[in-house]
């Protein structure tokens, strides 16, 4: 059945969420038992319906303030360690990836991650860059997790799953910190945050500067400075307004840590965005939400040098002269590294949210501006994509402890492709505290514009091979008419609350299947130097099954442990990428995916101004694409903090984190990344 | 002599007396083959709103408590002549709603599971005045006394009280400031209409007090007050005080409620008691409450509350006391 066919079945479903506010625009002269059992917002993540993790048709893990603290970790990517089914790894000293049930290069593309709702998934390298989102660990009030294809509810970028990074609302607190971080890597960090009023206006503002050396093997330091700043007013009881902008700006050393000799190459970045939100509560259940906001990055490489080039020059074809070295780097403009070029998303989107006597109700529409430009990754000039959104969830409690989610999402690009993609859960809440789901799914996945678009060609110079320029090398060409990626997902999750829910189990049963993913697919080419040349293409798949399992358990009052453990069986088709042109096949050494990983966190408070925490990591051998066979490690972390009380509303607070502090040193991603014992010491002074 | 005529009648009124015995009969043995189908003897009537979570939570626990059989309807299903059973539950607003526009003074009518003030308002409107019909309610809404002793319990050091009422719940202020006087509060009170910029209006009245209390309001006041009054409690170090368990889950250092499961098993006690021949109760709030707290707000405020049992069992105490 095609697309379009099934999209006019679902019509219906679709335009439900749109014509609630015209079914409920009648209102109670009087209160109502709904008065009082009115819900406070909790997670929107699964379906933008304000639900209880009981109720939500996917596998949510929510990481609080409170695990960001004790878990000691330095980067966002660190902390979705303790988030089953995801793998977490440090391409360089200052890169970072996560991406959920492994099949990843160092470019995770198959992750949807927002700040507050806002994404910042980047079209021009098709993933996010951890290191210019402009927020501190401490700015964030918790991060919502996904666990599977969260398509149905925020688009194609959420193959796999979703994160949200949810920070601190301007309107929480009053007074600020400021804190120093120093020690491993020869690191300078200094943070600070403060929030206020002003004018009716709740604001926050945050910033830092970072600087580290980089690791002791390679050449991969960094530095920035970001400033970020939000507000809410409220101008009425019913409608709130909300405002975020921020600028990052520094550098980071990118490179490839395959070899020892490889060198690090500065990578300057210059990030900014703004967001602006407005809600309004039309009726006792309904509430319409109008969202825009842009995000902005540019990358860039220096050129390679006329020494540089004549050395790869002299490598390939033999020693040529200067006036050639020049006239290459004129029609080539090399980079040092491929992560070079401007990018731009823009985003606006309606929603309306409802509930109808036992149906929730969510609908909305959504339109999306994306553009980059890359003389090194897109070398055709600048390419932009729109992409329109229509989605809509329904959750209807049909009986006394069943409901159905169902959720629906289609896209359509101006690059001449649409994707549909819908996820039904069948959920039985035999109490108030746990639930047993029943889900499927299928969603399809947009190409990006690095899929669609990416060209690079280098062209060799006059005289060298023939009295004109020529295309020498043609390494990757456009791939206009790439299909959206499939995966259909079949689970069964169960959740249950422990008592005064200080503590949960969550078990999700998966099985996955992947198909038409997009990969690089090797061409004959006569004219050029290899005969060959790349371009991507619907060719590949994998199937995962397994279970994943998080417990959270108060073992005493002040002692209380998290639990995380994924098995993941993978199953790949045989990879052809035809690199030498006869059919050559990509091989995983059965490590696509880790089989096992699971991490443990231990935290214990045995004063209330004393909080010690332990963490164990490990995660089994994986075949990551780029980075090559890495075997299994285990690594343990510790943290010590200590608050001092300085009165008037002040306090001190000095933190110890251990990371890997039991060794040895394990290979992340590349073979000569090495992670080793790195110590971190924080002191923070925050006031009322 | 005989009168033919007086003979014909005799025939005429024997064979009608035949006739009617027969029609006798035949009713009895229609009414005993429609008996599965209609309402049988000693059985009570359950009219649901309509089918929710709630509902149905509140309807298994009748069902687990009551020891006389009933028959569920929802409202879209519900006949004409089901307002003629004896006794009726009527379960939400809506349902009590439409049982008191159908009431008849052959039943005994119990709303269950509304709020107390729309059900007065709901009896003022659609009963005549001065009527003595037998109905009655178990409201969803626990005692403003109950509510302001809880926060009493929370924080025994504490002397203002704060709180914002909207339109719908204006009625209660009366209420509320005696029984803050009763716990020896000072109430300190805003009054939030629609075109109110809820944290201009909401911050100085949560930095002046030692505690907020919540009082239920329309969903759409509770709505947009619920995030604000609970980041304000935060910024201040002011615990909130709620009114129901997700408000608590929310941030709330503590709520009092009553679970639509507790309502559900006074409701199956009281339609057993009219079932046994028992009165009607007066309308009241629930009899079965809960205490619900939050460790984590509470440690976050520097405060150390009793558990939640320990204090449900003090509420219960003292209101059996006095």
């Amino acid at each position: 059945m095609s697309n379009r066919i099934l999209l006019l079945r679902l019509a219906p479903l679709l335009t439900l969420g749109l014509t609630a506010p015209s079914l409920q625009a009648k209102e109670s002269p009087h209160l109502s038992e709904q008065d009082f059992l009115t819900e406070i917002p909790e997670i929107t993540s699964a379906t933008r319906l304000s639900q209880k993790l009981t109720e939500a048709p996917a596998s949510i893990s929510i990481i609080d303030r409170s695990t960001i603290a004790a878990s000691g970790a330095q980067n966002i990517p660190d902390l979705l360690r303790l988030v089953p089914g995801f793998q977490s790894f440090h391409v360089s000293a200052n890169k970072f990836a996560t991406t959920y049930h492994g099949a990843s290069d160092d470019f995770p593309r198959r992750l949807e991650v927002m700040v507050d709702g806002r994404s910042v998934y980047l079209p021009l390298l098709a993933t996010v860059d951890w290191t210019s989102l402009g927020i501190n660990l401490q700015e964030i009030e918790r991060i919502e997790v996904v666990r599977g294809s969260n398509v149905p509810t925020q688009g194609a970028n959420a193959f796999m799953g979703s994160i949200n990074i949810i920070t601190r609302p301007p309107a929480l607190l009053d007074g600020g910190y400021i804190s120093a971080t120093g020690a491993s890597m020869n690191t300078r960090n200094l943070q600070f945050g403060h929030a206020g009023q002003v004018s009716g206006w709740n604001y926050r503002l945050s910033g830092a500067h970072e600087e580290n050396d980089g690791s002791d093997l390679l050449d991969d330091a960094m530095k920035r400075n970001y400033l970020r700043i939000s507000g809410s007013y409220t101008p009425t009881l019913t409608e709130t307004l909300w405002l975020q902008a921020g600028v990052d700006r520094g550098y980071t050393y990118v490179g490839q840590a395959d070899k020892l000799d490889e060198p690090f190459h500065k990578r300057e970045h210059d990030a900014n965005h703004q967001s602006i939100k407005y809600q309004y509560l039309y009726s006792d259940s309904g509430t319409l939400q109008l969202r825009a906001d842009h995000h902005y990055l540019d990358l860039q490489l220096p050129s390679a040098g006329f020494a540089a080039v004549q050395a790869v020059l002299n490598e390939v074809v033999g020693a040529v002269p200067d006036a050639a070295v020049d006239e290459f780097i004129a029609l080539n403009a090399p980079r040092l590294d491929s992560e070079h070029g401007t990018t731009h998303t823009t985003d606006t989107e309606l929603q309306l949210t409802d509930r109808i006597g036992t149906l929730g109700l969510v609908g909305g529409l959504g339109y999306r501006y994306e553009s980059a430009e890359s003389d090194v990754l897109l070398q055709s000039g600048q390419v932009s994509e729109e992409r329109w959104r229509l989605f809509s969830h329904l959750d209807w409690a049909f009986a006394a402890r069943w409901s159905l989610n169902s959720g629906v999402m289609y896209e359509e690009s101006s690059e001449g492709s649409d994707a549909l993609s819908y996820r039904h859960a069948l959920i039985f809440r035999p109490d108030g505290r746990s639930s047993i789901r029943l889900g499927y799914s299928i969603s399809e996945r947009l190409p990006s514009l690095l899929e669609r678009y990416g060209n690079n060609t280098v062209y060799a110079p006059s005289g060298l091979f023939g009295p004109a320029p020529v295309a020498y090398d043609m390494n990757t060409v456009a791939a206009p008419e790439l299909d959206p990626e499939k995966i259909e997902t079949h689970e069964l999750g169960y959740y249950r609350a422990f008592a005064d829910h200080q503590g949960y189990i969550d078990l999700r049963l998966f099985h996955e299947r992947i198909t038409r993913a997009i990969g690089s697919y090797y061409l004959p080419a006569a004219d050029l130097a290899d005969g060959r040349v790349a371009q991507n293409a619907n060719r590949f798949g994998w199937e995962n099954q397994g279970v994943e399992l998080q417990l959270k358990q108060p073992l005493t009052r002040l002692l209380t442990a998290v639990l995380n453990y994924t098995y993941t069986n993978t199953r790949t088709d045989t990879w052809i990428h035809n690199k030498d042109l006869a059919g050559g096949t990509m091989t995983f050494q059965d490590a696509i995916t880790p089989e096992h990983t699971a991490s443990i966190m231990f935290n214990w408070a045995p004063t209330p101004l004393l909080n010690l925490s332990l963490m164990h990591y490990y995660m089994d051998r994986v075949d990551w694409f780029e980075g090559g066979l890495r075997e299994g490690y285990q690594r343990t972390d510790l943290r010590a903090a200590r608050r001092w009380p300085l009165g008037g509303g002040r306090e001190l607070e000095t933190a110890m984190t251990i990371q890997n502090a039991f060794g040895p040193g394990h290979e992340a991603f590349y073979r000569y990344n090495l992670f080793d014992r790195r110590v971190w010491l924080q002191l923070t002074l925050r006031h009322d | 002599m005989i009168d033919p005529g007086r003979g014909v009648a005799l025939r005429v009124s024997r064979l009608a007396r035949i006739r009617l015995r027969g029609r006798r009969w035949l009713l009895c043995a229609l009414a005993l083959w429609l008996l599965p189908l209609g309402a049988r003897a000693g059985e009570a009537l359950v009219v649901l709103s309509d089918f929710s979570p709630s509902y149905n939570e509140l309807l298994a626990a009748v069902r687990e408590h009551a020891t006389h059989p009933i028959r569920v309807v929802t409202l879209d299903r519900l006949k004409p002549d089901d307002s003629g059973t004896a006794v009726i539950l009527a379960v939400g607003t809506r349902a009590c709603e439409r049982m008191l526009e159908r009431y008849l003074p052959q039943s005994k009518l119990i709303c269950t599971f509304l709020p107390a003030s729309t059900f007065t308002q709901l009896e003022r409107k659609l009963l005549p005045r001065g009527s003595h019909a037998a109905v009655s309610a178990i409201f969803i809404d626990q005692p403003l006394a109950r509510q302001v002793r809880l926060a009493r319990l929370i924080s025994p050091a504490a002397t203002t009280l704060g709180t914002a009422l909207g339109s719908n719940s204006l009625a209660l202020r009366t209420a509320l400031e005696q029984a803050a006087r009763a716990e020896a509060f000072e109430l300190s009170l805003v009054e939030l209409e629609q075109q109110d910029n809820p944290m201009q209006r909401l911050a100085p009245l949560v930095q002046g007090s030692d505690l907020f209390l919540v009082v239920p309001d329309s969903a759409v006041f509770n709505r947009a007050i619920s995030r604000w009054v609970l980041y304000l409690s935060l910024r201040h170090k002011v615990p909130v005080i709620g009114f129901s368990a997700s408000y608590t889950e929310a941030g709330a250092v503590a709520s009092v409620h009553s679970s639509a499961a507790q309502i559900g098993r006074q409701s199956a006690e009281w339609l057993d008691r009219l079932q046994t021949g028992g009165d009607l109760p007066r309308a009241s709030h629930p009899r079965y409450f809960e205490v619900s707290v939050n460790p984590l707000a509470a440690q976050t405020l520097g405060l150390d509350p009793p558990s939640a049992q320990w204090l449900r069992q003090k509420l219960a105490r003292t209101e059996a006391e006095g």
